[in-house]
């Protein structure tokens, strides 16, 4: 806040629409936080306090719309929206963090030996992460959770994959261009052991835009999930997830258009939310991942 | 390797006059440009010949092997061993692994599980159909993306911009399969104008196929469209606050104008990268997008061939798809000096500073 008042007071005349632009910046980036919050909050606290069971079946009140008991409606075979909405999201969330993780753990050290090491190390690295590259991120996901077979850990595997060669390059870019700097040199000269430096040197300087690219990566394999769960190659039935309530909801998009909605709506504000969030970190560096 | 290239050339003529050197020095960018494309080459064969490694030794990865597998619940030892002696699974893992070589090189992937017609086949009617949907889908998304990057980097900051940009994020954040779905239920269950599902050859006439194809294609064409309109969002500001802009302006050059003709050229390189990364993703986005609409395409093919564990034609399709993956990319990147000189000329003047 104080930075942006000096920034304006030594700035001419025409000034306050730089600050209102901020502002109107500010406001989204609030907004993605407010729904990420508000979402995590509901899927851990809602379902216990309503009595939510996302697989309770009400014959009575099939295809019926929002109401006390039934906050969003309820679909086909009289399943509560909410509450597969609100466990898709647990599974989604699980799922689209864990699968970062997993490429990240195993991305950035190849990178970072890549990039310290040069010569046999990187070349050997960057021809796995060509390998990699040579798949379209869905296919290979697809492939590779058709073989694994269906079950959480697995689409969390087969998701991460696809995402590895992306940390790696840049892990590889960042501790590259950390190695012209003294501080690096300064330290190699002493006789540090490479160990040492990676771990105190080069992690805690590439960790911010590690972080920050890990934040795309989330909406990304949420989307790859998505993706699958609605192929019927995610996770396993009969645990509702966003992609299983969209494709089993196509069928009845004529009479309840409301089944699609309820977790398309959830799908796409989580997305936008932690996109415009990264958008934000990540300022210029690198674009945001959309599609599927 | 480009380093060692370069300090190999002084070294030869360290030896010789020093007019002998400069000759020497002066024709190295034109070998060396060359070696470069043959090495860019080899790598893709390489990087083509693991990948369809891994996509063989898959099969060898299933849980008691493809023969158990295939059979499912059914197997009995018997049974097992005599599927894996129909399928030469006896064979020792080397000798398959050629013969499987030798059959892909002759364009012959194996045969399908589910109904014994050869995959190659298979793939053939059905590759056309996705080439038409990734290249309608870009023409879409090219179309749409670049009036408004031209229109908010013009307009850089104000209203309409933000809009724009918000609109874009929100489709960049959308899968296509809502997406789609949102079509569906707009175009075709409540306004009936476009069938749901339904593909219809060209030589069905011009008006089915389109009705057909409109809907998938714009499916698919989202994502591409938000990603191409915020890179040359980008590069058009950054071209914009150049000095010719500024020269252009001040000469009187209606805004229309400088756009098109001085702006775009040189905001262009930004995009091309992302088209052809873009263009890969779409081959893999375009199996959700079939499977919806229902299109008979290579997507489409490979959902139903995993749904049905028939690993054949899984391991066919995903090798095709990937070995096409690998050339757009390859031929993407060999576009980019194409269409920037300026890459070209940079690459020489600083070849010509380390010699």
């Amino acid at each position: 806040m104080t930075t942006t008042t000096t920034a304006t007071g030594g700035r001419p005349a025409g000034t306050p629409r730089v600050r209102k632009r901020r502002a109107g910046g500010d406001w989204t980036h609030v907004v993605a936080l407010a729904w990420l919050g508000v979402l995590i909050v509901a899927m851990i606290a809602l379902p216990p306090i309503l009595g939510l069971d996302p697989l309770a079946l009400d014959s009575t009140a099939r295809f019926s719309g929002p109401s006390g008991e039934h906050w969003l409606g309820t679909d086909d075979l009289g399943r509560d929206l909410l509450a597969r909405a609100l466990d898709g999201a647990q599974v989604s969330l699980l799922v689209g963090l864990g699968s970062t993780a997993i490429a990240a753990l195993v991305g950035v050290p190849l990178g970072m030996l890549a990039g310290y090491r040069g010569r046999l190390a990187d070349a050997v690295v960057s021809f796995l992460v060509d390998v990699l590259l040579g798949f379209p991120g869905l296919v290979l996901a697809l492939g590779l959770a058709a073989f694994l077979g269906p079950s959480v850990p697995n689409v969390m595997i087969a998701i991460a994959v696809p995402l590895v060669p992306a940390f790696a390059r840049l892990a590889r870019a960042q501790t590259m261009s950390l190695l012209t700097r003294e501080f690096i040199e300064a330290s190699r000269v002493i006789g540090t052991p490479t160990l040492s430096i990676m771990r105190r040197d080069i992690v805690p300087n590439i960790t911010e835009p590690v972080l920050a690219f890990a934040l795309v990566n989330v909406g990304r394999a949420i989307l790859i999930e998505g993706g699958l769960s609605f192929l019927g190659i995610g996770v396993p039935l009969p645990q509702p997830t966003w992609g299983t309530m969209i494709n089993e909801g196509r069928v009845y998009l004529t009479q309840s258009p409301a089944i699609i909605l309820a977790p398309s709506v959830f799908m796409m504000l989580t997305i936008l939310s932690i996109n415009l969030l990264a958008d934000r970190y990540l300022l210029d560096r690198t674009t945001v991942a959309g599609g599927s | 390797m480009t380093r060692r290239g370069t300090e190999a050339a002084p070294g030869r003529g360290a030896g010789k006059p020093a007019g002998r050197r400069a000759p020497v020095t002066t024709a190295s960018p034109r070998p060396g440009a060359l070696v470069q494309i043959v090495l860019k080459l080899l790598r893709l064969v390489a990087v083509l010949v693991v990948v369809g490694t891994l996509v063989f030794l898959s099969m060898e990865l299933l849980p008691g092997g493809p023969a158990e597998a295939m059979l499912g619940v059914s197997a009995t030892p018997d049974s097992i061993a005599a599927l894996e002696r129909q399928l030469g699974l006896d064979q020792r893992l080397l000798d398959r692994y050629l013969s499987w070589l030798g059959g892909v090189l002759r364009g012959d992937l194996g045969q399908s599980f589910r109904n014994g017609q050869d995959v190659s086949t298979i793939v053939a009617d059905r590759l056309s159909v996705t080439i038409e949907l990734v290249v309608a889908g870009q023409l879409i998304a090219l179309l749409m993306a670049l009036p408004l990057a031209m229109i908010s980097a013009n307009r850089r900051g104000s209203v309409l911009d933000r809009g724009v940009g918000l609109f874009v994020f929100s489709v960049l954040s959308t899968p296509h399969f809502v997406i789609g779905v949102v079509l569906i239920w707009l175009l075709s269950v409540n306004l009936g104008w476009l069938p749901a599902t339904g593909y219809m050859p060209i030589s069905a006439g011009v008006g089915t196929y389109l009705s057909g194809m409109i809907m998938p294609a714009v499916a698919l064409a989202a994502a591409p469209f938000a990603q191409y309109q915020r890179v040359l969002r980008a590069d058009l500001i950054e071209t914009n606050n150049r000095e010719f802009m500024l020269v252009a302006r001040a000469k009187g050059v209606s805004p229309l104008r400088t756009s098109f003709r001085h702006a775009l050229r040189p905001s262009l390189l930004g995009l091309s990268t992302v088209v052809g990364i873009t263009i890969g993703t779409s081959i893999g986005s375009s199996v959700v997008v079939e499977t919806l609409f229902g299109l008979p395409g290579l997507g489409a093919e490979l959902v139903s061939a995993v749904q049905a564990r028939d690993y054949p034609e899984v391991q066919g399709i995903v090798l095709v798809v990937a070995a096409a993956f690998v050339v757009v990319n390859a031929i993407v990147d060999v576009l980019y000096s194409v269409i920037d000189p300026r890459l070209r000329q940079r690459r020489r003047t600083r070849r010509e500073a380390l010699t």
